[in-house]
């Protein structure tokens, strides 16, 4: 810090010697301690000179400049962090019965559901609030997507929320594997054993994972102890995603920079109200959800204890799953050396690295969108494309929930209209042309028209990003207005 | 401009408008949808066709049905009081406190029906749509198409090939309160004895729903009310 020249700004009674340059990094928004004073000098102004904790509260409540124009779908934010909270509140009480051990872990539950206190609602709380939160995040994802809340200077910060996003699936899917019933079984093994597509070390990876040869009672525990601590973990990268907000100040439906001291209110108590009406909307069918329809969002068979040696009809994942589920699925070629029938990576690995790539890539997007304009209201290509991806998703989602080897449904659709032989011909012409198309580097087999048309989604999800530089050249604006 | 909320609405259209069309096809053969007195807002468990229900499964089910989380004293849940309860447990040569377990051993089940028998304490939470297909089960047992090859010919059963044969037949167990002795009375009261079984707190949960859910709809009201005060003087809101 190149402060030596500059003179005190004025003399307080009580000079804190060396406190001023190590409390100065704390406050991110460029104050210094002196701007954090205010509070006087009583016992909160002393208090605060040595722990800045009433004034980091205001700076973050009444000081937080937010724009005043935020619609509902910026209400998400703290839907999230109230779900976060909601989840380890209920965890931490269910771990206090809870028993990652294969033998008493089914058990254990039933214990929670129907003997202790109260038992039912923590746990109903925790199973629909785990659905909830991926809805709401989802949803925060999504208005991030729609009005540009990614672009600079909020990369970071959509950064951290990506991070939140992987570190929440691992949570979910490790929790999942704990009431040890047959899709938390079946759920683990086909899961894991995606590891195994890692070159050189995945058969060992799998097994390191694992504690074992096979999903055990070593995976159990170690899930029920991953799962315990990650959302800690979360919840130090939402500090950093809160910090990274108060740093770069909101983003609005208008997407531009707010110039005028008027266009901004305080965050307390406009958003502070607005956020508690928020919640109290969504906790009306939150909780309908919990008390009236608990078992809803879950798979009947995990009340099957997990049985190794009868693989269920038809292993799914939960429903925040089935879109990327979908994408793991779709890939079923081989990349190989052209001119050779040598592969080098082949569908599975690949497979595995599309469905990572699929959140993957949102890390890149604040640089694949070069477009300076970011809300999706003045970028009218960008928009028609983006409700056909959020189609697609959801389409993706479709897909992953059907059976492996069940039809695509827009092709079972079209097939009622169109003769079977066309659209054989179409997949032959279409596997022909990857297959010579690419000259041998892109093997793909047996492409039934169904299994192309997934692949299309699979391939559009990409495409949409990937294409984006180009989008933006040829999108035709509307004017930004100057202020919101 | 269309609203975002619109679009994303239309969206949602698009997804569901292949999810209703593979819907209307539906499974091969739909469950009869039975009425319960427990189901929807206000529901009550029956405790008279639970005591039969009860009845069924310790006289007929038990025999090579474990009900390993379910207790006989869990029926004080019910308002039963300990001596009705104990008397019942006696009556069916079970232990008060003890889980219900079946005779049959693991090796005796594997002998007789090539499976280990499930256990039934969540088995209505463990198949869809769990108490109808129950009840649709036990009276799924009709007779099989010619060329059937299976054991027991089931219409409900997926697959149709059951190892379980048909457990119930009229007049089988003798009721007190003069309810019909038929397997549609049996399969119906089982089914709901199992409902119970799976889900004891049910009842309790939708009750305490039912205000919590009122609860929040005042607060939504009141929270609303509150913001538009706060937000009064902004201006272009």
């Amino acid at each position: 810090m190149a402060k030596k020249t500059a003179p005190r700004a004025r003399s307080t009674p009580r000079p804190t010697t060396a406190a001023k340059p190590i409390f100065q990094h704390l406050h991110v928004d460029g104050k210094t301690t002196a701007d954090y004073q205010s509070l006087g000098q009583g016992v909160l102004g002393w208090f605060d000179q040595r722990l800045p904790l009433i004034s980091t509260l205001k700076h973050a409540t009444t000081d937080y400049p937010a724009p005043r124009n935020l619609n509902y779908f910026w209400n998400f934010g703290s839907l999230a962090l109230f779900a976060l909270v909601l989840q380890i509140v209920t965890g931490l009480f269910l771990a206090m019965y809870y028993k990652p051990d294969v033998a008493l872990a089914f058990g254990s539950i039933q214990t929670i559901m129907r003997d202790v206190n109260w038992g039912w609602l923590i746990r109903c709380l925790h199973m629909v609030g785990a659905s909830f939160f991926f809805m709401v995040v989802y949803i925060h994802i999504a208005r991030g997507l729609y009005y540009g809340s990614y672009k600079s200077p909020r990369e970071i910060l959509w950064g951290m929320g990506v991070i939140i996003l992987l570190l929440m699936m691992a949570t979910a899917f490790m929790g999942y594997v704990l009431p040890w019933g047959q899709m938390s079984y079946w759920g683990a093994k086909v899961i894991t054993n995606l590891f195994s597509a890692v070159p050189f070390i995945g058969p060992d990876l799998v097994i390191w994972m694992l504690g074992g040869y096979n999903v055990n009672d070593a995976t159990l525990t170690r899930f029920f102890a991953i799962h315990f601590v990650l959302p800690f973990v979360i919840v130090g990268i939402v500090g950093l995603h809160l910090i990274a907000l108060h740093q770069v100040k909101s983003n609005n439906p208008v997407g531009i920079d707010l110039t005028k001291q008027a266009d901004y209110i305080p965050f307390h108590p406009y958003y502070t109200i607005k956020d508690v009406f928020g919640l109290m909307v969504y906790l009306l069918p939150f909780l309908a959800v919990v008390f009236f329809a608990p078992y809803a969002l879950g798979h009947p068979d995990n009340y099957i204890p997990a049985d190794a040696l009868k693989t269920p009809p038809h292993i799914v994942p939960e429903w925040y799953f089935l879109p990327f589920y979908a994408i793991l699925r779709s890939i079923t070629f081989d990349i190989g050396i052209p001119f050779t029938s040598a592969i080098i990576f082949d569908a599975k690995l690949l497979g595995v690295a599309a469905m990572g790539g699929s959140i993957l890539i949102l890390l890149l997007l604040p640089w694949l969108d070069n477009s300076p304009v970011r809300s999706a209201r003045f970028r009218p290509l960008y928009r028609s494309l983006l409700m056909v991806w959020f189609a697609n998703v959801f389409f993706l989602g479709y897909i992953g929930m059907l059976p492996a080897d069940a039809a695509n449904p827009i092709a079972a659709l079209l097939g009622q209209v169109v003769p079977a032989t066309l659209l054989d011909g179409v997949a032959k012409a279409a596997e022909w042309l990857i297959n010579y198309g690419s000259l041998g580097l892109v093997n793909i087999k047996e492409l039934t028209f169904s299994g192309l048309l997934t692949l299309g989604s699979t391939a559009f999800y990409f495409a949409f990003f990937l294409a984006l530089p180009l989008i933006n050249r040829f999108e035709r604006r509307v004017r930004l207005p100057n202020s919101i | 401009m269309p609203h975002p909320l619109l679009t994303l609405v239309l969206a949602l259209g698009l997804w569901l408008a292949p999810l209703a069309a593979s819907q209307a096809a539906g499974p091969s053969v739909p469950l009869p949808q039975y009425d319960w007195q427990f189901k929807g807002l206000g529901g009550q468990w029956d405790k008279a066709q639970i005591l039969r229900g009860w009845q069924v499964a310790t006289q007929v089910c038990l025999q090579c049905h474990g009900l390993q989380y379910v207790r006989p004293r869990d029926l004080m849940g019910l308002g039963f009081t300990e001596a009705q309860v104990e008397a019942l447990a006696t009556q069916a040569g079970v232990d008060l406190g003890q889980p219900l377990k079946t005779a049959l051993s693991d090796e005796d089940m594997k002998a007789t029906y090539g499976m280990v028998v499930p256990d039934l304490s969540v088995m209505a939470l463990a198949r869809p749509d769990g108490v109808n297909y129950l009840k649709a089960l036990l009276l799924g047992y009709t007779d099989a198409p010619a060329d059937f090859t299976g054991t027991n010919y089931n219409k409900y059963f997926p697959g149709h090939n059951i190892a379980m044969p048909n457990p119930l037949s009229d007049g089988q167990i003798t009721y007190a309160d003069g309810s019909p002795e038929t397997v549609t009375q049996y399969s119906a009261d089982v089914a709901a004895f199992l409902a119970w079984a799976a889900d004891p707190h049910h009842v309790t949960r939708q009750n305490v729903g039912t205000y919590v859910l009122i609860f929040i709809s005042l607060m939504v009201v009141l929270t609303y009310v509150t913001m538009k005060a706060i937000w009064r003087d902004v201006k272009g809101k």
